[in-house]
């Protein structure tokens, strides 16, 4: 028995609902903007995937804004990272979506929450010069809770009184990807019966910035040249910050509820690098073991995926290592299904990668659409051998596999479907 | 005549606190800070510590202290006058 997304919620840089974002996917609409971080225009870090209709620059909460209809009260909201605010966001939504209301989750043993997030630099620096300006006597009272990585399950976990299982995942860029993995092996195993998986990132000089001292960030300035998946020109990727949540649960629970299965999570995989603390092993080995274990997890072969949505950030190593890792799964084999990379819209959105991609993948198997690559100019000659087509097709996937590669050689993939094409 | 100090703690209150809805002249002189009609709580308080600490240079050392420091505008102004040097006028 599988479980099924009936509920999906969305504060990304391309939308901050279902309609948005599946009409930004659908017309190939980015949402990376020209920033300038900390006053300083001689930084070459000149674009990222910005979240709009909030206000959470400051590190003092009651700066903070975010759009009305969501309500989150100051007891709740002072305890919160900025990227917090967006993750009860996106959960508002998803609940709604799947018919939930916070009475049906709150005190339920058989309700799970599956966080990630790389928790707040900015809260956490804010904090500790609090700390240190009192030598030591004084501190915010909420500074722990706000700021390490934990404080969304933390917040979250308290905030929707959530009893079944609460947890955090910080494997970097693949932390989301094993939230969603772990919640549906609980499923599975009949441990619970329905999860929120959430991960949220915000986007800030002391978030992002630091990734620009590794090299990992584009240099461009030009919004359309700088997140570019596969192409030639890719020099680095577009930071991004939001957060997407999913309401998983088994199939009997969404049918009691009269909720609709938007799609199926037919299996997952994991697999290891072993390689470096940073950069992908050159020929993406986990990742292609990462691939091989989710189809084996959801009993299908290559030849039963009609399309991959790539974790590809728009990095020269990261890009190449996925492109021969995906040859090895799907061209020796002679198949070359579609391959869309949609960091390519939204730039890079760190820990929430993978639950955006699963997100975007639900949308897609609902809506009948598989995105492409709108940005690529002209594929590297070390990703020439993948299908990247450039628009929209308007063509209905049935079986997505969807890829997430985190810092220190984290893979993991998951196969999402169409409610009811799984064979077993 | 209104006291200068308690209309700046006032202000001071709105300012740091992000009281929406609430101006100084609101606040009433003689009622709990915390607690009272403003839904201020203990975290509340902590904020406005430290602010009162650095515009009026003065040490609230405990939360006993602080307790008593904020029974009320009036309470305030006169913990503040007590310790600030050089002495402030009174009312």
């Amino acid at each position: 028995m599988n479980p099924v997304v009936t509920g999906v919620g969305f504060i990304t840089p391309i939308g901050n609902d279902r309609a948005s974002v599946e009409r930004s996917l659908r017309e190939g609409l980015h949402g990376i903007e020209r920033v300038e971080f900390l006053g300083n225009p001689d930084l070459p870090v000149k674009v990222a995937g910005t979240v709009k209709g909030f206000q959470v620059e400051s590190p003092r909460w009651r700066d903070w804004a975010w759009p009305s209809g969501f309500d989150i009260p100051k007891d709740v909201v002072r305890g919160l990272a900025p990227h917090g605010v967006y993750a009860i966001c996106a959960i508002e939504q998803a609940l709604a979506q799947a018919g939930l209301r916070h009475a049906a989750v709150s005190g339920d043993p058989a309700t799970g929450l599956y966080c990630a997030s790389a928790g707040s630099a900015m809260l956490l620096h804010h904090n500790v010069a609090l700390m240190r300006a009192a030598r030591g006597a004084r501190g915010n009272p909420l500074g722990v809770v706000s700021s390490i990585s934990g404080t969304l399950n933390f917040n979250l976990g308290a905030h929707y009184g959530i009893t079944g299982a609460v947890c955090g995942f910080v494997s970097a860029c693949a932390s989301s990807s094993h939230a969603l993995g772990y919640a549906v092996d609980d499923i599975r195993l009949g441990r619970l019966t329905r999860a929120i998986v959430v991960g949220a990132e915000e986007l800030n000089a002391d978030s992002l910035l630091p990734f620009a001292h590794m090299r990992a960030l584009s240099c461009q300035a030009d919004p359309r040249l700088a997140s570019r998946p596969f192409d030639v020109g890719r020099d680095g990727f577009v930071g991004a910050g939001g957060s997407v949540a999913l309401i998983v649960e088994t199939p009997a629970s969404a049918s009691a509820r009269g909720a609709a299965a938007l799609a199926e999570v037919s299996g997952w995989g994991q697999a290891a690098d072993g390689y470096s603390i940073a950069a992908s092993h050159p020929e993406g080995a986990g990742l292609r073991l990462a691939m091989e274990r989710a189809l084996a997890d959801a009993a299908l072969g290559p030849a039963d995926i009609d399309y991959v949505s790539a974790h590809a950030t728009s990095t020269p190593v990261g890009d190449a290592a996925e492109a021969l890792a995906i040859e090895r799964v799907f061209g020796a084999r002679g198949l070359r299904p579609p391959v869309g990379a949609t960091k390519g819209l939204t730039g890079h959105t760190l820990s929430v990668s993978g639950v955006m991609q699963a997100g975007f993948c639900v949308l897609s198997l609902e809506g009948g659409f598989m995105p492409g690559n709108p940005h690529l100019r002209a594929a590297a000659p070390e990703c020439a051998g993948l299908e990247l087509p450039r628009a929209t097709a308007a063509r209905a996937p049935r079986r997505i596999l969807s890829n997430s590669s985190g810092f220190g050689g984290s893979n993991v993939c998951h196969v999402l479907s169409t409610p009811g094409t799984f064979p077993g | 005549m209104a006291d200068p100090l308690t209309e700046r703690l006032k202000q001071l209150i709105v300012e740091t606190l992000h009281l929406e809805g609430i101006a100084p002249a609101d606040i009433p002189d003689d009622e709990p800070l915390v607690g009272g009609g403003l839904s201020l709580d203990s975290i509340d308080a902590l904020e406005l510590v430290v602010r009162l600490e650095k515009e009026f240079g003065i040490k609230i050392a405990s939360s006993e202290e602080a307790r008593r420091a904020l029974a009320s505008v009036k309470a305030l102004a006169a913990y503040i006058r007590e310790r600030s040097d050089p002495p402030r006028p009174g009312p």
